[in-house]
């Protein structure tokens, strides 16, 4: 077995200073994180700046929905492109399937704690589960509860299989002890005849998760797009749009984890340059659709036919309040799509230019959901509330920045307790480039 | 296909004729379409009742058509006459929208069974409009906005009776000016509109708002309500409170939160969602001379507030609907909007475009505030640069 095998068990076999550096920063941040949550729930959501559209002049919903239709975007992205790479059986993006099995659970269940971290009583989430069989009928809430756990439930499924796979080849007695364990549990009862079946299993499930992103995968945008009283959120194109915007995020931080990995670990043959190349098309094609999306969502808000609810949001977004914000989310897509479109051979030969593409997409996401949010809170129709306002307090920071570290903490220590990928043969993985 | 007038005598071949010419144009039926045209005639002559020609047609209407969908069909039951299971029965074992749902809920019915349970589901609300019998109870209020004085005593009178913290307008009072160089004022008075298609309540993901099946007000099960707050963003009112905070020791309600079997009077409790009750813990109460009456009503130093049974004719709102309108145009708000509103407004209906003013009386004259605790204090148009 040639360097490949050997590359992609780097991570198991190293634990650098820089590592232990990053998880002890990581970790104060998760610990700080916990505060702020501690301080929420002792004192309620009265230490967001959160208030009721009407009267109050407040957004009712903000930081947390915002993050949480992002970490479902990208959840909902991840897992298309692990199913993508499961059904069609590209082993040469195995490393990169195994970043979007880890991400999407952890994007999953980033977003199922913010719904959480989000209600008035968090202590009555059960009651949600309790009502399901009832409100699963009609309410939009109960259809995310559905979809989030069916994507938790299949993207495990996956991982765990992947994994047994992936174990089953190994000698793991030349694993740290602790993934050695792992692997003890999850190749349990292995038999090598049943490796067919097993391969067989993750090409199905594949295109289980594939259909599970392209149908379910809406539900987060429906969530807003069914509410007929905020003219900003209602509309055929929200799931459209969620699943446009999700499917960029996923793969942008997949790309930026696959950049960083190849760039710390020097892994110039695990992820090759056309794996790279590859996830730059995906970042490039995504973008360009969800900007078309976004575009073909906002324009018709603003000629002069629209109804006076719709083009107040869209003149807010486009040259009001929000239109900073909103132009920099903008750029922040579109100029790395141009970059990636025209310069794509030459800038991906190293994954570092990926990762800042991806890094930088995703923050563009990042705010677009936020204004999506909150904006047609802010800009009440129908009676004559006045314009809200909404200034996010450190607390609503802490818990949401703190969020999005702990989901890389927790990834940053699966890569050190399980295998990046399998022990691709280096016979035919050399055939797979050569044809 | 003729659209001139029809002959008087329904008995006469030049009534048939022109009764066949009317129908043949549908393509449905034409003997069954002149024989419905005639017998509703008769019916409006009072020759024959609406029950015999329910009974009559319905077979014909259920074979040409596959449903019976008109307003006065008979109410399909199960063959035991019981309701069908899961459903909680209500007095005159009529079926609710949110029973039907919770049926189907109970059977497992998909997406595809939703749009014909709703179909359905509409028919018998407009069943149940249309029937006067004694169970039919629909809870409302006309409100006079023409005689309103804005003297926001409505507000306090709510907030001292259900024990809301200063914030919580539950009954709000809006000022308002249109843009039509009047430069008068006009007030909006809102409470929570009750409404018979309440979109809070399809938004709920704990069943936790609910309409009481007695008398068709909107409640929230303060034991259920997580605080998610979908109920709030479905609502085109913006009727909705979240106690955002403790309300601590000086707060509270004194009355008895227990509404049948579910807590649902009186201030909600931190982190839940509280909005208008129509004071139903009044409606519950032993004592008969609260019930039927709310606390904004009792205040109202001008009569502009009148709560009672709308499907009630001598009912105080229905009364006033009738004999005290002055000849003002009468509304629901946001009726485009399918919520099916339990208010009626008499007075000036607030355009899209109207804008909020300050005026003489402000909500500080009664230790009520806009903000929320904690937050910047609100000034009316602070943020309309940001419009």
């Amino acid at each position: 077995m040639a360097t490949k095998t050997d590359g992609v068990l780097d991570p198991l076999r190293t634990i650098s200073t820089k590592f232990i550096a990053l998880v002890a920063v990581l970790g104060i941040a998760a610990l700080i994180t916990a505060e702020a949550i501690i301080h929420q729930l002792r004192h309620g959501l009265a230490v967001t700046d959160l208030a009721s559209w009407g009267t109050q002049e407040g957004v009712t919903w903000g930081l947390y929905i915002g993050t949480f239709e992002w970490f479902a975007g990208m959840a909902v992205g991840s897992i298309a492109v692990v199913g993508y790479i499961r059904y069609r059986e590209l082993t040469r993006y195995d490393v990169i399937a195994r970043i979007g099995e880890l991400w999407g659970l952890i994007a999953g269940l980033s977003a199922a704690y913010l719904i959480v971290i989000d209600l008035g009583r968090p202590d009555r989430v059960l009651n949600i589960l309790t009502a399901w069989v009832v409100t699963v009928q009609y309410s939009p809430l109960a259809w995310d509860v559905t979809f989030v756990t069916a994507l938790l439930v299949m993207t495990s499924t996956m991982l765990i299989l992947s994994l047994r796979r992936d174990f089953s080849e190994m000698d793991h007695d030349s694993l740290p002890v602790y993934t050695a364990i792992i692997g003890q549990v999850l190749t349990a009862g292995y038999r090598p005849a049943e490796r067919e079946k097993l391969d067989s299993m993750l090409r199905w499930l594949g295109l289980a998760l594939l259909i599970l992103a392209f149908t379910g995968g809406m539900v987060p945008g429906w969530l807003l797009g069914v509410v007929g009283a905020q003219a900003g959120w209602y509309g055929g194109i929200a799931g459209v749009s969620f699943l446009a915007g999700g499917l960029l995020s996923g793969v942008a931080a997949i790309a930026l984890i696959a950049g960083l990995m190849r760039y710390l670990y020097d892994w110039e043959t695990v992820i090759p340059t056309d794996v790279l190349v590859g996830l730059g098309k995906g970042l490039t094609l995504f973008g360009f659709v969800y900007l078309v999306i976004l575009f073909n969502e906002l324009l018709p808000s603003i000629f002069p036919m629209a109804p006076l609810a719709e083009s107040r949001i869209g003149e807010a977004m486009l040259y009001g309040h929000f239109a900073t914000d909103f132009w920099l989310a903008m750029a922040a897509i579109a100029i790395p799509v141009l970059v990636l479109a025209v310069f794509r051979e030459r800038m991906l030969a190293s994954g570092t230019e990926l990762a800042v593409a991806g890094a930088i997409m995703l923050w563009g996401v990042f705010v677009k959901k936020q204004l999506t949010v909150i904006e047609p809170l802010m800009y009440p129709s129908g009676l004559p509330y006045e314009v809200g306002s909404y200034v996010p307090t450190l607390v609503e920071w802490v818990i949401t920045i703190g969020a999005i570290l702990i989901a890389i903490l927790l990834f940053t220590i699966a890569t050190k307790l399980v295998p990046m990928g399998g022990l691709t043969d280096t016979q035919s993985s050399t055939t797979e480039v050569n044809t | 296909m003729s659209t001139s007038d029809p002959p008087d005598d329904i008995e006469s071949e030049a009534w048939e004729q022109w009764a066949t010419d009317v129908v043949e144009g549908t393509g449905f039926d034409a003997d069954l379409g002149v024989g419905l045209a005639r017998d509703a005639q008769r019916v409006a002559k009072g020759e024959m009742s609406e029950a015999e020609y329910q009974a009559k047609y319905h077979e014909d209407v259920l074979e040409e058509f596959g449903v019976d969908d008109r307003p006065t069909a008979p109410e399909p039951e199960a063959p035991d006459g019981s309701p069908l299971p899961g459903i909680p029965t209500t007095g005159d074992r009529k079926r609710s929208r949110r029973s039907v749902m919770k049926t189907a809920g109970a059977v497992g019915l998909g997406a595809l069974g939703l749009s014909a349970v709703q179909q359905s589901t509409r028919t018998a609300a407009t069943a149940t409009d249309n029937d006067s019998s004694d169970n039919d109870v629909q809870m409302g209020m006309a409100i006079n906005t023409d005689r309103c004085i804005a003297c926001l005593q409505c507000m306090d009178a709510c907030n001292e009776e259900n024990g809301n913290p200063a914030e919580s307008l539950w009954m709000a009072v809006l000022r308002y000016e249109e843009d039509d160089f009047t430069d008068s004022e006009e007030f909006l008075t809102r409470p929570c509109q009750h409404c018979s298609d309440a979109p809070c309540e399809t938004a709920c993901p704990t069943n936790a708002r609910y309409t009481r099946e007695e008398d068709g007000i909107v409640l929230t099960d303060y034991d259920q309500c997580t605080g998610c707050r979908y109920c709030e963003v479905a609502c085109p009112y913006g009727v909705n409170y979240l106690e955002w905070a403790d309300p601590g020791e000086a707060e509270g309600f004194e009355g008895d939160a227990q509404v049948g079997d579910r807590t649902a009077a009186g201030t909600a409790p931190q982190g839940t969602m509280g909005k208008c009750t129509f004071c139903a813990h009044r409606q519950v109460s032993d004592d008969e001379d609260l019930r039927g009456t709310t606390a904004c009503e009792d205040v109202c130093p001008v009569d502009a507030i009148h709560f009672g049974d709308m499907n009630d004719d001598s009912s105080a709102p229905r009364q006033h609907l009738a004999n005290d309108t002055d000849g003002q145009p009468t509304y629901r708000l946001l009726e485009e909007r399918g919520t099916e509103p339990n208010i009626v407004y008499v007075g000036n209906e607030p355009s899209a475009t109207a804008t909020q003013v300050d005026g003489p009386t402000g909500e500080d004259e009664f230790d009520l505030v806009r903000e929320r605790h904690g937050r910047n204090e609100i000034t009316l148009g602070s943020n309309e640069d940001d419009d």
